[in-house]
């Protein structure tokens, strides 16, 4: 199964995740954002932290919620992160553990900046045969 | 959001050269607006920019129109290109409508030097600036405040740093707001924004942000020129930059707390990214007083990007940065909400005007801009892509009556990024830039290829609209020499 792809903005990137769950999918689209910031192969799993998240609107919103809390830990820890497991996702409440390592010039070469999840747009589906989530960054 | 585009049909009518009018549908409470020709139209209609002017005309309180300058294009929530002004009793005010980037913008440094008589010096230039200034991906400043330090440079904006040492004192009257926008609170702007704003003080960033050694390559208007200082044949230095991570992050924050002020104030919104809060409520003033720190910011990150900017050129010269002429002809904002009065069928309005990827412009005479610049109306800096040329051009008293001071911000993209990168080798670019006689420095070929000539405008099609439209005249037509990306 496809877990990511990108989708075509004019100033901006989306990104489409997929996923046989709903967790699966917010997994996968953390995992596809990563591989924009840089390349994630080259990323060791070291280092776990914990997440947890609420949100008392649209449940939806945990997506953007889930990925700019990740651009946060990034940016202000010089954290990569490889390896995301979402371990609730409920009533409006997230709790993933997210491994990864810090970021080391030599072995890491970055790709986009990116500036936020916007909530244009912003979409978690239930499809036929999975769950769809779309999401478009500002670079 | 309806998620549909609607093709440039006979709905949407030329009313004055250069302004087309979308009518109002649905819930747009004021038409639509749109300066462009009928390709720039067609352009922006192909994506999901229209419906975005369309969005924005359905806020509460918005006053005029829903307008678009003619770099018009897909954004998130607002249009980039778009300029939305609200009255102070219904109006809101939209975190989304300001952007990520808090105050991005340009500024443009002159020089008392030739580019002819330097050219040999400036890869050396080139290097030097690329050196002394952090630029690309996550790159870190050398530059650490305290708690203290980082709440008065929020609250004090440029003139702390040339307190500081960092900067000239003329250079505060060429900066919009004398460098300081009012009402800056740092209480608003939470633990987070700071962590992820603390090291990337007086950094560049990546994306489409650049510093560009610049030729003056031609001018229109010889008087404006002489009053900005600019001549042909002149060496300048241009820096496009924002707020870095403290902007993304107070603007992230924000946009969930408007979601909660929309809903609370009963505004339904067409598109969550343009949530917002009535001006005057509580939500409202302490996004208010969060984005004027990240404004003081970003206004100081180009100051201090014009202090080792100038280091570069003394080191690279041997002679001070006086007497190389290195001053300051303007800095601008065009992601930025600021309250102006304009005249609303013929009467004078205190209103919210939001700019989204658009440059205030304002005319000769209005008592905004300083002393040495009133006579020949606001410097407006527009960058274009770094193979063709940026402009220089002067604020008009037309802008005042059709748009609220406001013209374009650059060139506009028409490809994204990942089919630029797709199309467009990088390698094949830097050796095409070279070629032209341009010195490039970059983090990443990817990166090149993301910000090529082919994915923009015309920025000369896209100047001439506005000057049609009479949104600005051109002064100057600057050609990029050498070039420097994150």
């Amino acid at each position: 199964m496809k877990k990511y792809e990108y989708t075509a903005h004019t100033a901006d990137v989306g990104l489409r995740a997929f996923g046989r769950t709903e967790a699966e999918t917010f997994e996968n689209a953390a995992l596809g954002m990563f591989n924009l910031l840089c390349d994630v192969s080259a990323v060791e799993p070291r280092k776990t932290l914990e997440i947890a998240l609420e949100t008392a609107d649209e449940e939806e919103n945990l997506l953007a919620d889930w990925l700019n809390e990740l651009l946060f830990l990034y940016e202000s820890r010089d954290m990569l992160f490889s390896r995301f497991r979402i371990l609730e996702l409920s009533g409006g409440k997230l709790r993933a553990e997210v491994s990864g390592e810090p970021l080391d010039r030599t072995r890491h070469e970055l790709g986009e900046e990116i500036k936020a999840a916007t909530y244009h747009m912003l979409r978690v589906r239930r499809s036929d045969d999975g769950w769809t989530a779309q999401v478009i960054f500002d670079i | 959001m309806t998620g549909k585009t609607r093709e440039t049909g006979n709905d949407i009518r030329e009313i004055s050269p250069g302004c087309y009018e979308l009518p109002p549908t649905g819930e747009m409470k004021v038409p639509g607006r749109v300066f462009a020709d009928r390709e720039l139209l067609t352009q922006a209609s192909r994506e999901q920019a229209l419906e975005q002017v369309r969005n924005v005309a359905c806020l509460p309180g918005i006053e005029v129109a829903s307008m678009a300058m003619p770099d018009i294009h897909w954004g998130y929530g607002f249009a980039i290109g778009g300029v939305a002004a609200f009255n102070m009793d219904e109006g809101i005010i939209s975190p989304g409508g300001v952007g990520y980037d808090i105050a991005c913008g340009v500024r443009l440094v002159r020089s008392d030097l030739h580019a002819d008589d330097v050219v040999e010096r400036l890869p050396a230039l080139v290097h030097e600036l690329s050196r002394s200034i952090p630029a690309g991906v996550g790159r870190k400043g050398d530059i650490r405040l305290d708690r203290r330090q980082m709440e008065e440079m929020m609250s004090r904006g440029v003139p702390w740093a040339v307190d500081r040492g960092l900067g000239w004192k003329e250079d505060l009257d060429r900066i919009e707001d004398g460098g300081v926008m009012a009402g800056a609170d740092p209480d608003r702007v939470g633990k987070r924004a700071r962590e992820r704003g603390f090291a990337q003080s007086g950094t560049l960033g990546a994306g489409n942000h650049f510093i560009e050694l610049q030729l003056v390559e031609m001018i229109f208007d010889d008087e404006a020129a002489a009053a900005f200082h600019i001549f042909e044949g002149q060496l300048c230095l241009m820096i496009h930059s924002g707020s870095r991570g403290l902007g993304h992050q107070v603007c992230t924050e924000y946009v969930k707390v408007m979601a909660g002020a929309a809903a609370k104030a009963g505004i339904r919104l067409p598109d969550r990214q343009l949530a917002c809060a009535p001006l005057g409520s509580r939500e409202g003033e302490e996004y208010l007083g969060a984005m004027a720190c990240a404004v003081n910011f970003a206004r100081t990150n180009r100051q201090v990007m014009t202090h080792l900017a100038r280091q570069s050129f003394e080191a690279i010269f041997r002679s001070s940065a006086e007497a190389l002429g290195l001053e300051l002809v303007y800095d601008v904002s065009h992601n930025l909400a600021k309250f102006e009065e304009h005249i609303v069928d013929g009467r004078l309005m205190k209103l919210c005007v939001h700019r989204k990827g658009a440059t205030r412009a304002f005319p000769p005479g209005h008592r905004d801009l300083p002393q040495i610049y009133r006579k020949t109306g606001q410097p407006v800096i527009v960058p274009g892509d770094m193979g063709t040329a940026s402009y220089l051009l002067k604020g008009t008293e037309t802008a005042m009556d059709v748009s609220f001071g406001s013209t374009c911000h650059g060139a506009g993209r028409v490809m994204g990024r990942r089919a630029a990168k797709k199309q467009i080798s990088g390698h094949e670019l830097r050796l095409r830039l070279e070629a032209d006689g341009i010195t490039i420095r970059a983090g990443r070929d990817s990166a090149l290829a993301e910000e090529a000539p082919e994915a923009y405008k015309d920025i000369d099609q896209v100047v001439e609209v506005c000057q049609r439209a009479g949104l600005s005249s051109k002064v100057a037509r600057l050609k990029p020499l050498g070039v420097i990306k994150g």
